[in-house]
């Protein structure tokens, strides 16, 4: 507008003084006034374009350097001296003056340079005169002290009729709210300084919106310095600046969207603000969430007014059906851009009369709604708002919105992805630390401990498990909760009956139909027609809101549900119930194992307990005591043994030993490695015949053993003797009465070694009133350090409550074992008491 | 140095127990004939019956080659007590470490094999 070609030439045209208009495009084109035409000197060409150059010092300056280069950079020169090259070639020194010409986008596209010819004596300030009423720009002069003393007609036409009240210091009630006091503070120390000026200033336009001005002024001195006059300029370079702010908000929205890694909510908040900065009083971000409703930030700007209440009341989120601007971008993927919202707009668009209200309250100015595109669809919509004083949103600003908007969408779905991500890989790691806690429990009981373990307290606040009984009724097998306390009241509900197997409700249905189930709430009502009414008022108790009902699949059929509970006031997650019936598949199979394994370990475990003597010898003089006990670790069921019995000679043979593995193979091997030591003792009773005869047992069994076994026979006459042979296996130890320990060593290898076995027997004295103990190395490698077992059983033995227990087999494997063992473990002690027969 | 046979040192660190039993069959799967293997048990903490079991079970099966050996190596006092307890010491030559082994044996450390197992700590 400011640069249209025709209207600064009849503005050059018009000057008095010799003037010229250059323009950017075509490459410094100038035009040229009549008085510009008589200074340069007889015109010989013409018709040939003017050409006006500068020079300094009898030199052509290069065009950028000189008065118009300067202007058509942006500068605005004021008053400076300057050679002109006449046609002639010479050089005339000319008072020229420069103003650039700005575009609509604040660049510069021509610039009016006017000259005062010094050697024609001409007054100065008219030549100002002209310039100032000529001139597109805003100009205005000061009195020294800042005070503006008189502006050119530029300013009718930017503030309106009001503009004689710029004078003096009146101007100060144009300037932006948020601005003046330091555009004050700036001018006023600036005039003391006696710098040029420069700053950007928002004015009030006669429109009512704030326009960012860029104010420039220049001291004009007199003879000795001191300042007589400030001289400015005005450019309105709002669209510039907000170009500007459009750039940076973009800039920093890359920035917001390429950090954007964790929480939707955040990076939502930080954009809204981020438009607030440069670009709206108002930011509102609608976004559509997966299960359909929609997500709202709204920011409202400090600058603004407006409380968040008025400003909810104005946007109200949008309802599916509902075709105001904001539900359409969301929905339909458009773009609003109403530059000028004005009360015509409010009554056709806005509804009901509440919000109307709001929206005249706010006093919305201007307003871009965009969709946030993404792959073609819209994930949400962005609004912005200007209120009040606000300029209106142009195109650009609306294409800027636009982009900011796409760049969100792009951004929430990298956010939501990794969301989703990190929702799988929690499932995942659920399932591994589910799969590792079955991997290592082989008994049903453990199975489902250890699933209970992996869910509470993160995905459940508790858990317990019901099985069928043999009626086919649920029973509470087993509980986990986190709390300690709240675990022992659920606790003493193991074991109760839980429901009526039959009931078409609850978990007995879940196990019927074999499908997770999510109860949200828990009815207690129905409940109570079938669940035990203890059991209901502990969990009224515990606080029990909702619960997942996982089936429990085993080899062939149902064996009961997994309860996953949830306090009242938390909730399950949506996609917990596909997780459960996820994990209520993996589980099926441990299930299945535990219950083969279950069959096993009963069997293996009835003959064992065959395998064991039935009694132990009753002969004058000694007292046989036993124990034998299971392993905590189920998968350690091993082949444990001891044994004693009496020889038709009297003497007394003892084994015991050790099978390693576990299940019904090891004590199958324990069976055959003890009966071959009885069948041999039968018919030479030599320690190292019979260990042999155990050799030969182990060699022959399929599998490859790893078999330890001590056997002795002892002699009760003329006084108590055993001669023993150890294949690998842990010495027994004799006390005696005088407090000594001695270890009956003898250190063969194991058995199904094939090695020599040379070894001769031992013998060891056992006195009267002293005690032998025999037994497995489950009881000297409970805590995996052998040193520290065998000092412990050692320590026991010395122990007068131990060696002179009436029952020193349990007294001894109580006082090592206080936490019970991992292992099988078998004790076998032998007492000798003062009497001996004859 | 035996003429011809394959040295293969295997390091067992941590507790190896039952729940190891697969991972150590798989380290002791040895088929050259003759073998000798060097089981480092500098880092063993602890073996348990089943873990013993696996190294009768490795002697039986290559006892039938000649030189072939199986041979431990820096047990600590854990270890070396339980070889005692169980008659190991009968059986097995057992050195210091892996270096005096491979001393006696005049055998250079890069005609040696080596594997490891490292047993998960203890949950």
């Amino acid at each position: 507008m400011l640069t249209q070609p025709a209207e600064l030439a009849q503005i050059v045209d018009a000057l008095p003084a010799p003037a010229i208009v250059a323009f950017l495009s075509p490459r410094r084109k100038v035009h040229v006034n009549a008085a510009f035409s008589r200074l340069q000197g007889g015109d010989g060409h013409a018709g040939s374009p003017p050409i006006v150059r500068f020079g300094e010092r009898g030199r052509l300056l290069p065009p950028g350097d000189d008065p118009i280069g300067r202007a058509l950079a942006g500068l605005e020169v004021a008053t400076a001296q300057a050679q002109l090259q006449l046609r002639s070639g010479e050089f005339r020194t000319v008072v020229v003056s420069g103003t650039p010409c700005r575009n609509d986008d604040g660049t510069v596209g021509a610039a009016i340079v006017v000259m005062h010819d010094l050697q024609h004596d001409i007054d100065a300030a008219g030549v100002l005169r002209d310039l100032t009423a000529h001139t597109p720009a805003l100009l205005f002069t000061a009195d020294p002290a800042g005070r503006i003393d008189s502006i050119n007609a530029r300013w009718n036409e930017f503030i309106g009729e009001a503009a004689d009240e710029l004078l003096g210091t009146g101007w100060t009630r144009f300037i932006h709210p948020d601005d003046v006091a330091h555009v004050v503070d700036d001018w006023s120390k600036n005039v003391q300084r006696g710098e040029p000026y420069k700053g950007q200033w928002r004015f009030l336009r006669s429109d009512g919106t704030y326009r960012w001005t860029e104010i420039r002024a220049e001291a004009w001195r007199d003879g000795d310095g001191a300042i007589r006059r400030w001289f400015g300029s005005g450019t309105d370079v709002d669209a510039q600046r907000r170009a500007l702010e459009s750039l940076d908000f973009l800039a920093e929205t890359g920035a917001t969207v390429a950090g954007a890694q964790e929480d939707v909510a955040l990076l939502l908040d930080r954009l809204a603000h981020a438009a607030l900065e440069g670009l709206a009083d108002i930011s509102i971000f609608d976004l559509k969430e997966e299960d359909g409703s929609v997500r709202r930030q709204i920011v409202g700007s400090p600058r603004s007014r407006q409380s968040a209440i008025d400003i909810a009341k104005a946007f109200e989120a949008p309802r599916s059906g509902e075709r105001h601007p904001i539900a359409r971008a969301l929905h339909d993927g458009e773009t609003l851009h109403v530059p000028y919202v004005d009360e015509a707009f409010i009554q056709a668009h806005i509804a009901p009369p509440t919000r109307q209200a709001a929206w005249r309250f706010i006093d919305i100015r201007s307003i871009v709604c965009a969709p946030m595109l993404t792959s073609g669809r819209s994930i949400g919509a962005l609004t912005l708002v200007r209120a009040g004083t606000s300029v209106p949103f142009d195109t650009s600003d609306m294409r800027v919105i636009q982009e900011v908007a796409r760049r969100a969408a792009v951004a929430i779905e990298n956010v939501r992805f990794k969301e989703r991500e990190r929702r799988e890989a929690r499932n995942l790691r659920g399932f591994a630390d589910m799969g590792a806690a079955l991997g290592g429990s082989l008994g049903l009981r453990d199975t489902l401990d250890a699933a209970m373990r992996a869910i509470v307290p993160e995905r459940a606040s508790w858990a317990y498990v019901n099985l069928f009984d043999e009626r086919g009724d649920l029973r509470v097998a087993s509980v986990y909760h986190d709390d300690a306390e709240k675990n022992r009241i659920l606790a003493s509900h193991v074991g109760a009956y839980y429901a009526r197997g039959d009931s078409t409700l609850g978990s007995p249905a879940v196990a019927r139909s074999r499908t997770p189930f999510l109860f949200d709430p828990i009815d207690y009502d129905a409940a109570r027609s079938f669940v035990s009414h203890e059991i209901l008022e502990t969990f009224l108790t515990m606080n029990l809101g909702s619960a997942i009902v996982v089936p429990l699949l085993g080899a062939t059929a149902v064996r009961g549900t997994l309860n996953l509970c949830m306090d009242a006031g938390r909730s399950f997650a949506a996609a917990d119930v596909d997780f459960f019936q996820e994990l209520a598949q993996r589980m099926a199979p441990a299930i299945a194992n535990a219950e083969l394994f279950e069959r096993e370990r009963l069997v293996a475990r009835s003959f064992q307990d065959a395998a064991l003597p039935a009694a132990l010898p009753r002969v004058p003089g000694f007292a046989f005591h036993a124990i034998y006990e299971a392993g905590k670790a189920e998968a350690l069921v091993g082949g444990d043994w001891y044994d004693a019995f009496s020889l038709a000679d009297g003497r007394i043979v003892v084994s015991i030993g050790d099978v390693a593995g576990s299940g019904l193979s090891a004590a199958v091997t324990m069976s055959g490695v003890r009966q071959a030591i009885r069948g041999a003792a039968h018919v030479d009773p030599d320690p190292r015949v019979m260990l042999e005869a155990a050799n030969q047992a182990v060699r022959e069994d399929a599998g490859q053993r790893f078999v330890t076994a001590f056997v002795g026979v002892i002699d009760r006459h003329p006084l108590p003797v055993i001669r023993y042979q150890s294949a690998g296996h842990p010495a027994p130890i004799l006390w005696t009465a005088d407090g000594t320990l001695t270890q009956l060593s003898g250190h063969g290898p194991p058995l199904g070694l094939r090695a020599e076995r040379t070894q001769e027997n031992r013998e060891c004295a056992i006195p009267p009133g002293s005690l032998l103990a025999l037994f497995t190395d489950g009881l000297i490698e409970s805590t995996r350090n052998v040193l520290d077992g065998e000092a412990k059983v050692c320590a026991a033995l010395l122990d007068p409550s131990v060696n002179g227990a009436e029952d020193p087999a349990k007294r001894l494997h109580d006082a090592v074992l206080v936490d019970g063992s991992r292992d099988d473990v078998a004790i076998l002690t032998i007492r000798t008491t003062g009497g001996t027969t004859p | 140095m035996s003429e011809g046979a394959s040295y293969i040192c295997v390091a067992l660190a941590g507790e190896i127990d039952l729940y190891e039993r697969e991972r150590l069959d798989a380290v002791l799967d040895v088929t050259e004939r003759p073998a000798v293997v060097i089981l480092d048990l500098a880092r063993t903490s602890y073996l348990d019956s089943s873990a013993l079991g696996a190294f009768v079970s490795l002697r039986e099966r290559l006892i039938d080659s000649a030189g072939s050996e199986v041979i431990f190596a820096g047990a600590g006092k854990q270890v070396a007590r339980l070889f005692e307890i169980c008659g190991f010491d009968q059986v097995f030559a057992r050195f210091d470490s892996v270096d005096a082994a491979l001393q006696h044996l005049r055998v250079d450390q890069g005609d040696v094999e080596r594997r490891r197992l490292e047993s998960n700590p203890p949950s």
